[in-house]
């Protein structure tokens, strides 16, 4: 008997990014939302029995209640079960969102919050097995001690767990750091047929089995995730576990480093920016490096003020990136007269590092605007 | 540019007018009031300003009187390349028209005209500078605003070494500036977008403090809800093992309370066994206390009678010696007394003598004072009466020795006769009788005459002769004073005074004694005392012998008296002592009477005392055996002590189950049960009603959404960092940006003001003296003048010299710009301050600027300007 469920997590709803505007971060939480009815309906498309949350619903369990009530909006519209299993994010403490009335009272009845680790059959020829985080820093690995008290599976089991593992994790003595070793073992000895894991942002496999899987967030949520906006369609039949990654998040968040150094990397720079697509739904983390003059900095700027128009956000770094006036910044212009000595000390004070030099290159690129030849 | 000529028709009340300027030079336009000087001056403006159909009301003014006519100007000039004739008439068949000559002709007309003509001027000449250096008619003669002459700027940087091309910076000045205001205030202060800014992100920060402390709050009271929990679980799992161990130990307790009670029990009989053979045992021991006090009682009464006798005796014997002694003391007693009576008249008797004594002698010292003082009563009359003192004696006495040295002169020259006594016989001499004994001679001194009687026998007269006369004279005067200072005396003779004035001396001695004596005699006392005591004395000696006792004889004198004294006071002596003895020893004798009689006493009671006793014991032991005889009472007490021997052993054997159980360890472990099942319990009770507040606060607090309220709070703070951290980046570049150009165009400024200063002062020399110098702000305005070493601000010169200056100003103005073509300088009447001498300096400067500029005076006082040198006079009117 063929078993297909739909594993997803980290759906971090109320999560916040500060260099969103309001209207972006507005944007970007409607499309976790969305994310939540795309999977619903793939759930149907798929014809899966019902749906693994593992862990991070929530961003927090401090959540707005408008936050928590279209999520159970959302999933209303989600048409099989759907079982949540409280992460380190919104563990089942007292402070639970899970436990606040205004969630018991809106929940929807395909909605199950997986509150300890007695096994269940949530359809029939699969036992499912919660490890739930009880509080943000719990005393013993939740993985460990459900593992520990597991007997050989009789049917298909499946185990739903949200943390970290040791294999990506530099602080491998946490205790609460799940350990591949463990996973892999249980798997041996059958104690376990499948692991539903949260907590990594990206579509992962975990050990070699094939039977261990990150399924991700469904709507990505910063720059360095890898396969992210996915959710995952599991398949168990006949001891074989299949597992699909299918897309249903629609931002991107795009890191570049810029190097600027002529004429022809700022064209490039602003070639690029305009080649890119989905911009509204785009975030653009730009680290500028290089060394230019004014003129080419007035076009550099140009080019990331059009930027901030028509992104979704836009995070500049460009400590990076030196300004430095040379000659022909000015000669066109041919300042002279008091004006001419104005640039001229103004080029002379940003010899110094600094704020100074800084505003003085800001009081220069403001001289060339002012002029008409900085636009 | 260069005037070459202007003509007006139709304006205001001119019909026409036309004048031609000098090109280089002065031109005087000279002509009374309303000869259309100042419409000349005027025209030139409104003809470059305004296009000819505009209803300015400036245009409007000029509007001809009485001529339905439109106002035409026309003026040939030269400015840079071009020369042109510029022509309008206005508002009446309004028309323009521009003939350019030079360099490339050109003919426009209207509008056309009109904006070539702004254009040629725009390109040669700065409008606004030609207006500022204008001087209309009637307008105070001022500095001129020529801070933003930009062309002007031009030229003077050019003088200073500069370029030309400060005009660009100008613009590009104003464009900061602008930029600047939209930031700042003109006094550099900060607008409200950049206090909004910073404000408003304080703000945020503040509510995101806020809530973080509430999240931390929150997070607290999750960690203690789940911490309480968990004490909760185990305090329940305690509170149940408690209660188990408590009921325990409560059984226990019930168990060691039945046997303490047995215990009580048999500690109860044992106690009352005791009684009953204590009792048992103190009835016997009562019983055989009375059999042996009767017996005691018994032979102490055979005792005590045996020696009543002895001591009935010697209480006799003790009284008997205590009576003798009595008497013995009793007669000592008396004589004693007597003995005392006998001393006490002894020493009357001596007293007495003593007194009389003492009264003789306080009479003696009476008596010599009474003597003294009668004797000076005396002599105080001798005093009173006599007058002879020493001066009178030494005064008679001298009169006596002259008288004795007279009468011896006399005696010695006078005839003397020697008389010698045959037989007895009786004579008279000078009438007195003289008797001469035989044998006796008596010789006779005759100083005058003297006439010797042998009665009835012979009268002899003999009589001195007349030598003796001054000798008799002398004598006579010497005795006459003597009888004189006798006389005055009170004496009859010198050997009366010598008589008197010793009785006179006597006398004092008298009076003096009479003190020595008092003061001897009195001593110490008064007179009126020593009557006193002398009358005490008298009344006590008087009567002492008639009121004496006769008991004894009186001694017959004071030491008789003060032997019988002494002897009378040694027998009192000895009387008193024996007396002494004799109570002694009665006093002894009393104390052995009474010590007998009390011991005798006390026998006696003692008897009857124990007599009473013994009829009692006797009753009470008749009485007691007959209730219970000896042998019954020995019986009980013997039944008795077996009892209490064997409750003893009933009550140990209680008492040993009992501690058998170990009562104190079982009490002390069930109490401290009940304090720890009491202690978890309260607890239980905290945490329970702790875990309620907890969570209610969580379901209070936690719903509220406050982390993503936190999370929206940094986004806003980024985005308004962000937003802020633009802000000030663009303020702070336009505020450096201002700041560091307008200090170079300061800067630049005060380079290009030392030519106009110089300018300035070239001329003003001409005016006022060598010394004369100027202060120039960058504004381009005159601030100070100094003169002959004194320095004045602008504003506190004359009138006359502020229009001087400001002409000379505009002047130098001129001059400097006249190597870029200049503009003319045309005055209105001006230099209406100055007086005479100054006109014909101004007159110089007028001449030495129009060297190099052309300058047009209108003026209705032409001798103003008589002394501008060279210049072409043109008379309108």
């Amino acid at each position: 008997m063929r078993i297909r469920f739909l594993q997803t997590g980290d759906w971090q709803l109320g999560m916040r990014r500060y260099y969103f505007s309001e209207g972006t971060q507005e944007r970007y939480s409607q499309a976790r939302f969305d994310a939540i009815r795309t999977m619903g309906q793939l759930a149907d498309d798929e014809s899966c029995q019902f749906v693994l949350v593992c862990g991070d619903v929530f961003e927090s369990n401090q959540v707005d209640r408008k936050t928590v009530a279209r999520a159970l909006e959302a999933l209303k519209e989600v048409r099989v079960p759907v079982y949540i299993l409280p992460g380190n994010h919104d563990p089942l403490d007292a402070g639970a969102v899970y436990d606040t009335d205004f969630f018991l009272e809106r929940k929807p009845e395909n909605v199950h919050v997986i509150r300890d680790s007695q096994p269940f059959e949530p359809v029939e020829g699969l036992e499912l097995v919660g490890a739930p985080w009880m509080s943000k820093r719990p005393a013993v690995n939740p993985v460990s001690e459900v593992i520990a008290g597991l007997p050989a599976a009789e049917t298909e089991r499946v185990l739903v767990a949200h943390g970290g593992l040791d294999k990506f994790t530099p602080d491998k003595d946490n205790p609460l750091i799940i350990s591949e070793v463990e996973l892999e073992a249980a798997i041996r000895e059958r104690k376990l047929q499948y692991v539903a894991l949260g907590d990594r942002h990206s579509v992962t496999r975990v050990g070699e089995s094939g039977r261990a899987w990150y399924a991700g967030t469904p709507e990505v949520t910063d720059t360095g995730e890898v396969s992210s906006s996915r959710v995952l369609v599991v398949d168990m039949e006949n001891d074989d576990v299949t597992v699909r990654e299918v897309q249903v998040g629609k931002w991107s968040f795009i890191r570049r480093q810029i190097e600027l150094n002529s004429v022809e990397d700022v064209q490039n720079f602003g070639d690029w920016l305009g080649g890119l697509e989905n911009k509204d739904s785009t975030v653009l983390k730009l680290d500028l490096a290089g060394s230019i003059s004014l003129t080419l900095n007035g076009a550099v700027e140009k080019n990331i003020a059009l930027a901030f128009d028509v992104f979704a956000a836009v995070d500049v770094n460009d400590d990076d990136l030196m300004v430095v006036p040379d000659d022909e910044d000015f000669s066109d212009l041919g300042f002279s007269g008091f004006a001419g000595k104005t640039v001229e000390q103004l080029r002379a004070s940003m010899d110094v590092k600094g704020p100074e030099a800084e505003n003085s290159r800001d009081a220069l690129m403001l001289l060339l605007r002012l002029s008409g030849s900085g636009e | 540019m260069r005037f070459i000529s202007l003509k007006l028709n139709n304006y205001r009340g001119i019909d026409t007018c036309e004048v031609s300027f000098e090109s280089n030079g002065i031109t005087v336009v000279q002509g009374p009031n309303e000869a259309g000087k100042t419409s000349l001056g005027e025209s030139i403006g409104l003809l470059f300003e305004f296009p000819d159909n505009s209803r300015n009301r400036k245009v409007m003014a000029i509007d001809p009187v009485h001529r339905d006519a439109g106002p035409e100007i026309e003026l040939v000039a030269e400015t840079g390349p071009f020369r042109f004739t510029y022509f309008k008439r206005f508002h009446k068949k309004p028309e323009t028209r521009l003939t350019v000559t030079e360099p490339v002709p050109e003919s426009l007309t209207g509008r056309e005209a009109h904006e070539r003509a702004e254009a040629i001027l725009r390109e040669t000449i700065d409008m606004d500078l030609w207006k500022a250096l204008t001087l209309e008619q009637g307008e105070e003669i001022s500095q001129p605003d020529l801070s933003k002459q930009t062309s002007l700027s031009a030229a003077l940087d050019r003088a200073a070494g500069g370029r030309a091309d400060d005009s660009q910076s100008d613009d590009l000045f104003e464009k900061v500036h602008k930029e600047y205001l939209r930031y700042f205030t003109e006094g550099g202060l900060e607008k409200k977008e950049l206090k909004e800014g910073a404000g408003l992100e304080s703000e945020t920060q503040n509510r995101i403090k806020e809530l973080e402390e509430q999240i931390s709050a929150l997070e607290m009271d999750i960690e203690r809800s789940s911490s309480l929990q968990t004490e909760l679980s185990e305090l329940e799992a305690r509170e149940k093992e408690q209660a188990k161990l408590k009921e325990g130990y409560e059984t226990a307790l019930s168990k060691i309370s039945d046997l303490k009670n047995s215990l009580n029990g048999a500690l109860l009989r044992l106690e009352s066994a005791r009684r009953i053979g204590t009792e048992a045992r103190q009835a016997n021991d009562e019983r055989q206390r009375l059999i042996e006090r009767v017996a005691d009682s018994n032979g102490r009464r055979e005792e005590l009678r045996s020696s009543e006798n002895i001591l009935e005796e010697a209480a006799k014997s003790a009284e008997k010696k205590y009576s003798e002694a009595r008497d013995g003391f009793e007669k000592a007693d008396s004589l004693k007394r007597e003995a005392e009576s006998l001393a006490r008249l002894r020493t009357n008797d001596y007293e007495y003598y003593n007194n009389r004594i003492n009264l003789d002698l306080l009479n003696e010292r009476k008596d010599r004072i009474d003597q003294a003082r009668a004797r000076a009563a005396e002599a105080e009359r001798v005093l009173a009466t006599s007058h002879v003192d020493s001066r009178v004696l030494d005064d008679i006495q001298t009169a006596e020795r002259v008288l004795i040295e007279a009468n011896a002169r006399l005696e010695t020259g006078s005839p003397h006769i020697m008389l010698c006594g045959l037989a007895r016989c009786e004579l008279e001499l000078d009438g007195g009788k003289l008797t001469l004994e035989k044998d006796e001679e008596k010789e006779l001194t005759v100083s005058d005459e003297k006439r010797l009687t042998l009665p009835e026998f012979i009268d002899i007269k003999i009589s001195a002769g007349s030598s003796l006369e001054d000798l008799s004279d002398a004598a006579a005067k010497a005795g006459k004073i003597l009888d004189d200072l006798c006389r005055k005396a009170a004496v009859a003779d010198p050997a009366s005074a010598r008589k008197a004035y010793d009785e006179r001396a006597e006398a004092e001695k008298t009076v003096a004694g009479k003190k020595q004596i008092e003061k001897a005699d009195l001593r110490d006392l008064s007179y009126e005392e020593l009557e006193q005591k002398i009358n005490g004395l008298d009344a006590r000696v008087s009567g002492y012998l008639e009121s004496r006792m006769k008991t004894a004889a009186m001694a017959a004198d004071l030491d008789s008296a003060k032997v019988e004294r002494n002897a009378s006071a040694e027998a009192l002596e000895k009387a008193a002592r024996e007396l002494e003895r004799t109570r002694q020893t009665m006093e002894v004798l009393r104390e052995v009477r009474e010590e007998k009689n009390g011991a005798l006493r006390d026998a006696q009671t003692e008897i009857r005392l124990l007599d009473e006793r013994l009829r009692n014991d006797r009753e009470s032991l008749n009485d007691a055996r007959s209730v219970k005889n000896d042998q019954a009472l020995q019986k009980e007490l013997e039944a008795a002590s077996k009892k209490v021997v064997e409750e003893e052993e009933a009550a140990q054997a209680a008492r040993n189950t009992l501690e058998a159980e170990n009562p104190d360890q079982t009490e002390a472990l069930a109490e401290t049960a009940r304090g720890s099942l009491q202690t978890t319990r309260a607890r239980l009770e905290d945490v329970r009603r702790e875990l309620i507040e907890v969570g209610t606060r969580l379901k209070t607090k936690g719903e509220e959404g406050l982390h993503e309220q936190l999370e929206e709070g940094r986004r806003q703070l980024e985005s308004i960092t962000r937003e802020n951290a633009g802000l000030f980046r663009r303020a702070g570049a336009v505020s450096l940006l201002f700041k560091t150009m307008r200090d170079k165009r300061d800067e630049s400024r005060r380079a290009y003001v030392a030519p106009l200063k110089q300018a300035i002062e070239h001329l003003g020399k001409l005016v006022f003296n060598s010394t004369f110098q100027v202060e120039i702000d960058e504004d381009l305005k005159i601030v100070k003048r100094t003169d002959q070493d004194i320095t004045v601000p602008f504003e506190s010169l004359s009138g006359g010299t502020r229009e001087q200056l400001a002409l000379i100003f505009r002047l130098a103005c001129c001059m400097i710009m006249a190597e870029d073509g200049g503009a003319p300088l045309i005055l209105d009447d001006a230099l209406g301050y100055s007086d005479s001498e100054r006109l014909k300096t101004m007159g110089a400067v007028l001449a030495k600027a129009a060297q190099e500029t052309q300058i047009i005076v209108f003026t209705c006082m032409p001798s103003r300007y008589s002394d501008v040198g060279e210049a072409r006079v043109v008379s309108l009117g």
